[in-house]
């Protein structure tokens, strides 16, 4: 699992294009909503085993955040 | 005196292709779209979409994101809601806002998420769903999205009366603005039926034909399913006028009846009660005459009971009319039958031009009706279209050139 992998799939469940997600947008700048939050969440624990609460995301999160957050599961 | 209702815009997708133009040539010309299927876990014969065939389509990624995810219903029906509101002349105008309703008619939801959640759950044994499971299954997720998309306010819903589903919305919709609640109404209807579990679900009923559809032929051996959608954008006359418009015809007419008796038989005098009605409603004489495009399903049931009905209602006046039966091409539509029969009815009146119904190999008795067997000319002013449904729910809609 790279990072790359991680925006590709945050890029297909959202809709966003890829070239606009920069690590250090949030999801507030980004407009992903909590709905968004939740699918997203969804996919990366189907594909990569990790859960993470919606909660633990906080809008004013950058997408570099949530990355460690996953990548940090992943080791765990 | 009350208000003439005209279409201003006209929009679908089918097996035939996407677009009315496309659809339409390929009626004329006698071309069906009903061919061995293609998906994993089903065998046999559809009017299907192929999931490549999005190279033509109207709508971007900048639209559909904020609708969260589609189900291919919400596709097919946003498809045509866009070609539909573009030919209308109607985007980013005002009356949208707040004079303007919204009713799609499905016969069921996104069954395509459904399949995906079941496959999970039972198939899989895992414990969740994908989150947008519900939102993207319901049945009023199309007009939702469709309201979402165009920025419509209005009233907006789906209603469902199965195979007549679309058939109705068209005609409570033409009320709407006959009764003055709004100026424009966007309306028709959407299915995307040939999942798995639908699929395997219809060819349980036994009602699916293996070789053709053959409406009012011998040897028919039952309906092919098909999918889509097709929408009508509706306009009082003096908002159309007001704004210059092109009117492509009059919605003149509905009539709608409920049989009362069978889930699935069809009765002779409910169906001829929805005729009935329409006429009265357009105020048409019965030998006034008329394209008819029959519900003609090509099933043991529908077709005689449809030919009954109309003997009933026509009698000696029958011959004046033309039947066409334009499932033999794009399938049986299930909730958009009603809508994409009527759209290419209309367009065969505009054009002067009755399409032929295929697959067909003689004539039984029981289904005698001046049909349409090869393409031929026509000058008929009036179109009568008839969608009846399981739960013996039938609407019948009268189109009128302009």
């Amino acid at each position: 699992m790279t990072n790359e992998d991680i925006m590709a799939l945050i890029a297909q469940e959202t809709g966003i294009e890829r070239e606009r997600l920069q690590p250090d947008a949030t999801l507030a700048t980004l407009d992903i909503s909590s709905i968004d939050l939740v699918s997203m969440l969804f996919e990366i624990e189907d594909r990569f085993g990790v859960e993470i609460q919606p909660e633990d995301i906080p809008p004013d999160s950058t997408l570099q955040q949530l990355i460690d957050r996953i990548t940090a599961g992943a080791g765990a | 005196m009350r208000q003439r209702v005209v279409i201003t815009g006209m929009g679908c997708v089918s097996g035939l292709g996407k677009g009315v133009e496309a659809n339409w040539t390929a009626l004329r010309d006698g071309a069906g779209a009903i061919r061995p299927i293609a998906r994993e876990g089903m065998e046999g014969i559809a009017s299907w979409i192929a999931a490549d065939d999005s190279a033509t389509s109207r709508l971007s990624s900048t639209d559909l994101r904020p609708l969260g995810k589609l189900d291919p219903l919400s596709l097919h029906a946003l498809e045509a809601a866009s070609e539909a509101v573009a030919q209308s002349g109607l985007s980013g105008h005002r009356v949208l806002h707040d004079r303007t309703a919204i009713l799609m008619g499905c016969g069921s939801g996104g069954n395509a998420t459904i399949d995906t959640a079941y496959q999970r759950l039972f198939g899989q044994g895992q414990a969740k769903v994908h989150p947008q499971t519900i939102p993207a299954s319901m049945i009023a997720a199309p007009a939702a999205q469709i309201a979402m998309m165009l920025k419509v306010h209005g009233p907006t819903f789906t209603l469902s009366s199965a195979c007549a589903s679309s058939a109705h919305a068209l005609g409570e919709a033409m009320h709407m603005i006959r009764s003055g609640r709004v100026d424009v109404a966007i309306a028709g209807g959407a299915e995307a039926c040939l999942s798995q579990g639908s699929w395997t679900a219809w060819r349980s009923l036994g009602v699916l034909a293996p070789d053709a559809c053959r409406p009012f032929s011998v040897d028919r051996k039952g309906m092919v399913l098909g999918e889509g959608a097709a929408v009508l954008v509706l306009e009082s006359e003096a908002h159309a006028a007001a704004r210059g418009a092109t009117v492509l015809a009059e919605l003149a007419g509905y009539g709608a009846s409920s049989d009362a008796a069978h889930m699935t038989a069809p009765d002779v005098t409910g169906i001829a009660a929805a005729i009935r009605a329409a006429h009265e409603d357009a105020r048409l004489d019965i030998d006034e005459p008329a394209l008819i495009s029959a519900h003609g399903t090509g099933t043991q049931l529908n077709d005689p009971a449809e030919a009954a009905a109309m003997r009933a209602v026509y009698d000696t006046a029958l011959d004046r009319h033309r039947v066409i039966a334009t499932k033999s091409a794009h399938g049986h539509m299930i909730g958009a039958a009603g809508a994409v029969e009527f759209l290419l009815g209309v367009r065969s009146l505009v054009e002067g031009i009755a399409p032929p119904i295929l697959n067909h190999l003689g004539t039984p008795p029981d289904c005698a009706l001046p049909l349409v067997l090869s393409r031929q000319a026509i000058d008929h002013e009036v179109l009568v279209s008839n969608s009846f449904a399981f739960g013996g729910l039938n609407a019948v809609l009268i189109g009128r050139k302009p």
